[in-house]
């Protein structure tokens, strides 16, 4: 019902993207008038935004507009029974929570309850949302609009004696430098902390950018158009074709740690209020 | 190219070294450099100052040229048509530049040689035309022989940084004196002093520390 | 570590915002990194979490890779020496020895010159002392002659340091290697001290006889008046005192006079792999361009005319420095092309050039610098290219 909704609002195709191994729901596959897409692969493959450029990428002017599938239910829910459903099934994940597990609460839900005796320790950020692209709230905060997940890892702000030379396999880390083991053993689960794991320094182009945007994009050009202001330059490396997730993971891998998502956000705005 | 000053309007009664006059002879020297600052004349910064007697031989030389032909012109301004002003203001430059050569030619033959075609490419050096063009087709004569006294000796004083550092370190020397020999000391001479990019990096620095100095900022 | 820890927290304060020594706060912040990673946290909104990956890491797996180029040059140092003065059997220690007096003072001259103005220009424009220069200090030694004065190299890096980077605005802003533009300015400056027969240091040592230091470029170089087959002249030179150093073999495993980690294409390539394994550098770099100066050295002999160029292609790739620059100086990620595709066309580049600059220069016989230092000055014009294409791309599936 909900996909049929959409299909009223918009004069567009609809496209329905699902993961390619899983199994079709009959909701989907017999879905008219949709597109079915499949995708599958690493992170950021499920970022919308990787998956409308290799879909049909947004040039100036287009209008996009994403939608998840929980949305879509509510959407159906309340055009069938009138009723604008805010219940939402929320994860509560991350290696300090005692029992992770889904829990049945409403949008804007306060998170203290599902938390609190369920820590292992208590020096702890609780995200709203993934690691990635979500935003700290506290222990007392309260659900994000748009997250179906909250995130609690161990805060990280301690000093760690030469810690840019030990070696070992704890940390994480995309690249295989020097001492940084985690290679070794992949399937391995490890704690993640919030820790920078170094400062910030000048932009240092590893290539490594490139290597984990599956997308016909320049990030470190986009990225240097939009610190410079340069509109007319960010339009043409494909402004519009990013939002921040898609480059979350840039700013993770990022050597100099710099704040790309922030950055990103920062020419997105710049663009749109010109 | 800075036309600023080519804007100034002058009162009947005002001296010669009045307040605005005398700024006609120190911007040039620091915040309107014809080198540093407007970037003129760099070949014969690069060609003439190996050496610092040759720079300041060829400093006289151009300082000389400006300052007349300034005079000659704006005395001239209001009879140039306009049409043809270029070349009557290359006449006039050559004009000087030829007596100034002849009597390098004659008085100390050996600079002259090693000068070579750098005195006859005054004629073409843009500070001379820029000022005659910028300043001496619209000023009064008094001004405008400042205005060419100044710019040749803000071209004087770039040229003499350059010769200097580049004779020091290239050759050891001040206007051929061996100042480390004389101290007691042997110097290896650095051969990139002695290349055209030797003068190309002392103009850099140069320019670096003047626009440090007055807080340049690039516009966009 | 605690007791460290404590110390340094009680004279952070001096140098934060409104403290007595604000003005060296990146000093301070430079030693404190370097002791500790940072206690700092990942903001509220974006990325929670960081890869373990910083630059000080990166920096010294760039160091790691070139090791075994530093021991082996220290080494090789000695055993020239020792070739030279006609002792062939001296002991490895004193091989060693010999080499470490001559190459430990140039390190230490090049990184003390050189962190010095780069603590200074961090305080003066009040930015954090990049780790830049742990890798550029280390380059300069292994690019110089052994028997090179020490008064030289200091002057050389802070030449290069000054001009070569922080005119520009400091580290990740220069647009030539940095460590090429300290050799170059020795190449230019000085050049009677860095050519000829500086390659091997003789100390007081008297040179045995029928020696010479003549480089295996300077002896192809000869060979074009001369022409005799360079391959012939490889395998006669040093007869008597030190038979067979020009061979392929000796050439590969770097057993030759020259600067001081330049010699080996073998430790260039353990360096390489290292490199290559860790993600420092760029493997398209590496590749293309051993792979560009191959094809020019082949198609040259295809061309012939003159000794040189009828040298078989694969002695491009083992003499001079091509190595050393294809694997430590080319893949400088600051310098080279920013590109994925414009790497390919840089390292091909460099390849060629150094071939062509050598065979038809004889004024420069080592292309390897130059050819890198062109290419550098040429990489953003080739992104250029590149980053046009990916627009071009965008604008034609565009409809308004």
């Amino acid at each position: 019902m909900g996909i049929d909704v959409l299909k009223k609002l918009t004069s567009g195709t609809v496209h329905i993207n699902t993961h390619s191994t899983s199994e079709i729901s009959t909701v989907f596959s017999q879905a008219k008038g949709a597109e079915v897409n499949k995708f599958s692969g690493p992170h950021p493959a499920g970022c919308v935004g990787v998956q409308i450029h290799h879909i049909d990428p947004i040039n100036k002017g287009d209008v996009v507009w994403t939608i998840n599938p929980f949305a879509v239910i509510q959407l159906g829910k309340l055009f069938l029974n009138g009723v604008y459903d805010t219940s939402r099934i929320l994860a509560i994940t991350g290696s300090e929570v005692k029992n992770p597990q889904y829990y049945k609460t409403y949008t804007g839900a306060s998170i203290k309850k599902f938390i609190e005796g369920n820590l292992t320790q208590d020096h702890v950020r609780v995200i709203s949302g993934n690691p990635l692209t979500g935003t700290a709230i506290g222990k007392d905060g309260h659900v994000g609009f748009f997250d179906h997940q909250i995130t609690v890892l161990p805060e990280g702000d301690y000093y760690e004696f030469v810690g840019w030379i030990t070696p070992g396999a704890r940390k994480v880390s995309f690249q295989r430098s020097l001492g940084l083991l985690s290679f070794l053993s992949p399937g391995k689960e490890r704690v993640v902390d919030t820790n920078t794991h170094g400062e910030p320094r000048a932009f240092v182009q590893s290539g490594v950018f490139e290597q984990v945007t599956p997308m016909d994009v320049l990030p470190t050009h986009l990225l240097k158009s939009i610190l410079a202001e340069d509109l007319d330059e960010m339009e043409a490396l494909g402004i519009y074709e990013v939002i921040e997730e898609d480059l979350a993971l840039c700013e993770f891998v990022d050597v100099s740690k710099h704040k790309v998502q922030e950055i990103v956000r920062e020419g997105i705005d710049l663009i749109q209020h010109s | 190219m800075s036309t600023a000053v080519a804007e100034v309007v002058e009162k009947k009664s005002e001296p010669l070294f009045s307040k605005k006059n005398k700024k006609l002879i120190t911007n040039p020297l620091d915040i309107d450099n014809p080198i540093t600052v407007q970037v003129l004349g760099i070949c014969s910064a690069l060609a003439v100052t190996t050496q610092m007697k040759p720079a300041l031989v060829m400093s006289i030389a151009l300082l000389v040229v400006t300052t007349s032909s300034n005079g000659i012109i704006s005395l001239l301004r209001n009879t140039i048509p306009s049409r043809i002003r270029i070349i009557v203001q290359l006449a006039i430059v050559s004009l000087w530049v030829i007596l100034v050569d002849q009597v390098l030619k004659a008085y100390s033959y050996e600079l002259w040689k090693q000068l070579s075609v750098y005195v006859g490419l005054i004629i073409t050096n843009c500070i001379v035309m820029g000022r005659l063009e910028a300043f001496a087709m619209g000023n009064k004569p008094g001004p405008s022989l400042l205005d060419g006294f100044g710019n040749g000796l803000g071209y004087g004083l770039i040229l003499l940084i350059v010769a200097f550092f580049r004779e020091l370190f290239g050759g050891g020397a001040i206007f051929g004196f061996k100042v480390f020999d004389a101290m007691g000391i042997h110097y290896t001479g650095n051969g990139i002093m002695l290349l055209p990019a030797g003068a190309c990096f002392i103009v850099g620095i140069v320019i670096w520390v003047q626009r440090s100095l007055n807080g340049y900022r690039e516009t966009h | 570590m605690k007791f460290l820890r404590n110390q340094l927290d009680k004279v952070k304060h001096s140098f934060e915002k409104g403290g007595k020594l604000e003005k060296y706060y990146y000093a301070y912040e430079a030693i404190d990194t370097f002791l500790f990673a940072p206690n700092s946290t990942n903001g509220v909104k974006g990325s929670q979490i960081r890869d373990a990956i910083d630059l000080k890491r990166l920096m010294i797996t760039v160091i790691v890779a070139m090791v075994p180029c530093l021991l082996f040059g220290i080494w090789n140092v000695g055993h020239q020496h020792f070739l030279a003065i006609g002792q062939p059997d001296a002991a490895l220690g004193d091989k060693i020895w010999i080499g470490a007096i001559q190459v430990v003072p140039i390190i230490i001259i090049s990184y003390g010159v050189g962190l010095g103005i780069e603590f200074l220009f961090a305080t003066l424009r009040r930015h954090p002392v990049n780790e830049g220069y742990l890798v550029t200090g280390m380059l300069i030694p292994l690019v110089m002659p052994p028997d090179i004065p020490l008064w030289q190299v200091a002057v050389a890096t802070a030449f290069a340091v000054v001009i070569g980077k922080e005119a520009f605005g400091g580290t990740g802003m220069n647009v030539v290697n940095i460590a090429l533009t300290a050799r170059a300015f020795l190449y230019f400056a000085y050049p009677t001290d860095i050519s000829g027969s500086v390659w091997t240091y003789l100390g007081d040592g008297q040179a045995v006889a029928g020696y010479s230091g003549a480089t295996p470029l300077s002896i192809a170089g000869d060979a074009v008046t001369s022409g005799a087959n360079v391959v012939e002249s490889f395998g006669s030179f040093g007869a008597g005192w030190n038979d067979g150093v020009y061979t392929l073999s000796n050439l590969f495993m770097g057993l030759r006079p020259g600067s001081i980690g330049e010699t080996s294409t073998l430790m260039c390539l353990i360096g390489a792999a290292i490199l290559i394994a860790t993600g420092a550098g760029s493997w398209k770099i590496i590749v293309s361009v051993f792979g560009g100066a191959y094809l020019m050295g082949l198609f040259l002999n295809l061309v012939g005319g003159n000794a040189f160029l009828e040298m078989p292609a694969h002695y491009h790739l083992v003499i001079g420095g091509l190595a050393f620059g294809a694997v430590f100086m080319a893949t400088d990620p600051v310098t080279a092309s920013q590109t994925e595709s414009g790497k390919w066309v840089y390292g091909l580049l460099i390849g060629m050039f150094t071939v062509l600059i050598r065979v038809f220069n004889p004024a420069y016989p080592e292309g390897i610098m130059l050819a890198i230092l062109l290419m550098n000055v040429f990489s953003p014009l080739i992104d250029y290219f590149v980053v046009s294409a990916n627009k071009k791309r965008r604008l034609q599936r565009a409809t308004v």
